[in-house]
């Protein structure tokens, strides 16, 4: 199959370019100290839920500490800069140049003017690109999961690992999304350069502008005429009505973005809501059932099929121009 | 039985409001040497990326092979070796690793060795092609034309970039294969001392039009000129016909 011949010198481009090493390099070393973060914030919350069992029950400002979870360690990892952000751009810079780096080369010519089919360059090229960044995120996963383990030597269940593993494909799903994002800038501008600036425009935009925005539209929609966020009471949720609603907003408009989907896939993942992020319910009954990881797998899936759709359509528009399109 | 190798009827290629080649006629016989002259931008390029099924005809017939071009490219392409004028190799790879990699893409298993020779490159086969001069990447893109071992060879300035010795020696390379390999050539170039004493015949393009074709001979007949060089001049910047 000649897209594996293709994606197999893609590959070996990849990992020998300055530009894959210095990022990827970025990416781990942010990792591990993100990891280092999380993993003594979780021995931080370990040691309160342990003060608080030794101090018969004692509440803390109202509210009795919960027992953390191994996972609440991966947190900062997959909601900061580190994968959403750096993980985007590493995917955009192996991909910016995919069709019109070739074309800068004057390599495309020669290259299409062999027996070789269209969709056989664009197939390697994407297979070549997906096998990278999935390298790149198992290597900054295991690099995470070995210092929080070796830090807090806490015990890691099934369940977690299971949840671990799902977190790895949606990252790598993610990526690839960002990846064919670029491709396709790769193909439809003829310079590298201005495909980059669209890439990094739209990483940005999707990963700073939009939460933002998300905010404000959902501030503006729904009037805050409640005193607290926070309800108490029979039959209540925790939540306030209005906040509830403000959520929802926030979470359709920036799901629709692949850092919104991956975001919120990732809160899911870790046994967290994104509705109700920023509020601790306490000792509401919702919040003290943890959901399994089929559950937490089930209510993600809108925004998992939002990310392989959106990989899917970024992928067959490049295929269909690049087919199409004349070599000049 | 018609012996051409290639065929071409009423080609019109445009760029936008840009008439890049118009009602282009042309028919090139097997195991010619064939020399497609005309000056800078007259069309050349764009005939040969037609041929390759790399740029759409606007209209007409354009037969290679045998084969429509535009919509047979695939099968075209496996017998018709291509020197793209500006041509690049991939940078981080040797000569001998970008033409293995361009075998490997067509299941072909040609002698490296042999090719490397054939353009004398064999001293610098394992050196990344980052370091080649242009006219060394040209000696390693007309080795890639025979990897596919065709039938028909398009050079697109060929010597471009080479140095006078090396000019020659591209000639008597156009000579071998097309003799002793049986391949088909057609060299462009906008210089005519590059292609004279080289072609069987010559065609003369100006303004994406073929103008005059035939023997140098015939050529200097036909512009009523002492010399191939007056016969060229008058064509392409006189009122020729």
């Amino acid at each position: 199959m000649k897209a594996l011949t293709v994606a197999k010198k893609e590959v070996a481009d990849h990992m020998n370019s300055n530009t894959f090493l210095i990022v990827f390099g970025l990416m781990l070393l942010l990792t591990g100290a993100t990891a280092f973060q999380g993993a003594q914030s979780f021995q931080d919350q370990m040691d309160r839920f342990q003060e608080s069992q030794n101090s018969d029950n004692e509440r803390i400002g109202g509210f009795a500490p919960d027992k953390p979870s191994i996972l609440d360690a991966f947190t900062m990892l997959t909601q900061g800069v580190n994968f959403p952000l750096i993980g985007g751009l590493l995917a955009l810079l192996l991909s910016y140049n995919t069709v019109s780096g070739e074309r800068d080369r004057n390599t495309l010519k020669l290259l299409t003017s062999y027996p070789l089919h269209r969709d056989s360059i664009i197939s390697g090229k994407f297979i070549a690109g997906i096998f990278t960044l999935t390298v790149a995120s198992a290597a900054a996963f295991m690099v995470a999961s070995a210092i929080i383990i070796g830090m807090t030597g806490a015990a890691v269940t099934g369940a977690a690992a299971a949840r671990i593993l799902l977190m790895l494909g949606g990252t790598v799903l993610y990526m690839s999304c960002i990846y064919g994002l670029g491709t396709l800038l790769s193909t439809v501008f003829d310079d590298s350069s201005t495909a980059l600036t669209g890439g990094v425009l739209a990483l940005v935009i999707s990963a700073l502008v939009v939460p933002q925005m998300a905010f404000m539209i959902s501030d503006v929609l729904v009037e805050d005429n409640e005193e607290t966020d926070i309800t108490v009471g029979e039959g209540s949720s925790g939540l306030s009505e209005s906040y509830e609603k403000r959520m929802n907003i926030r979470n359709t408009v920036t799901k629709v973005f692949p850092t919104g989907s991956y975001g919120n896939f990732m809160q899911y993942m870790m046994g967290q809501d994104p509705s109700s992020i920023g509020i601790s319910t306490g000792g509401s009954e919702e919040a003290e059932s943890e959901p399994s990881v089929m559950e937490s797998l089930n209510s993600s899936l809108g925004n998992l099929g939002l990310l392989a759709g959106e990989a899917i359509l970024f992928f067959g528009a490049s295929f269909v121009i690049f087919t199409r399109r004349e070599i000049s | 039985m018609n012996d051409a190798i290639v065929q071409i009827d009423g080609l019109d290629k445009s760029y936008g409001n840009h008439v890049a080649l118009q009602n282009l006629e042309l028919e090139i016989e097997k195991g010619e040497v064939f020399g497609l002259l005309g000056p800078n931008g007259s069309g050349k390029t764009t005939l040969f990326q037609t041929m390759m099924g790399q740029l759409t005809p606007t209209s007409g017939d354009i037969q290679v092979l045998g084969q429509d071009a535009y919509k047979d490219t695939f099968d075209v392409s496996k017998g018709v070796g291509f020197l793209p004028a500006d041509i690049r190799f991939y940078d981080n790879l040797t000569a001998r690793k970008n033409l293995e990699y361009l075998a490997e893409l067509v299941d072909e298993d040609p002698d490296i060795e042999e090719l490397l020779e054939l353009v004398n490159l064999q001293e610098e086969a394992d050196k990344k092609v980052s370091g080649f001069s242009h006219g060394m990447q040209k000696r390693l893109g007309i080795a890639q034309t025979l990897i596919k071992e065709p039938d028909l060879i398009l050079f697109d300035e060929p010597t471009t970039g080479l140095d006078p010795e090396r000019k020659e020696d591209f000639k008597d390379l156009i000579q071998r294969i097309n003799k002793e390999k049986d391949i088909t050539v057609i060299v462009a170039s906008h210089i005519l001392h590059e292609i004279e004493n080289l072609c069987d015949r010559i065609g003369v393009l100006k303004d994406g039009k073929i103008q005059v074709t035939g023997t140098p001979e015939d050529i200097m007949d036909e512009a009523d000129a002492e010399t191939l060089e007056e016969a060229y001049l008058e064509i392409t910047r006189g009122d020729f016909r």
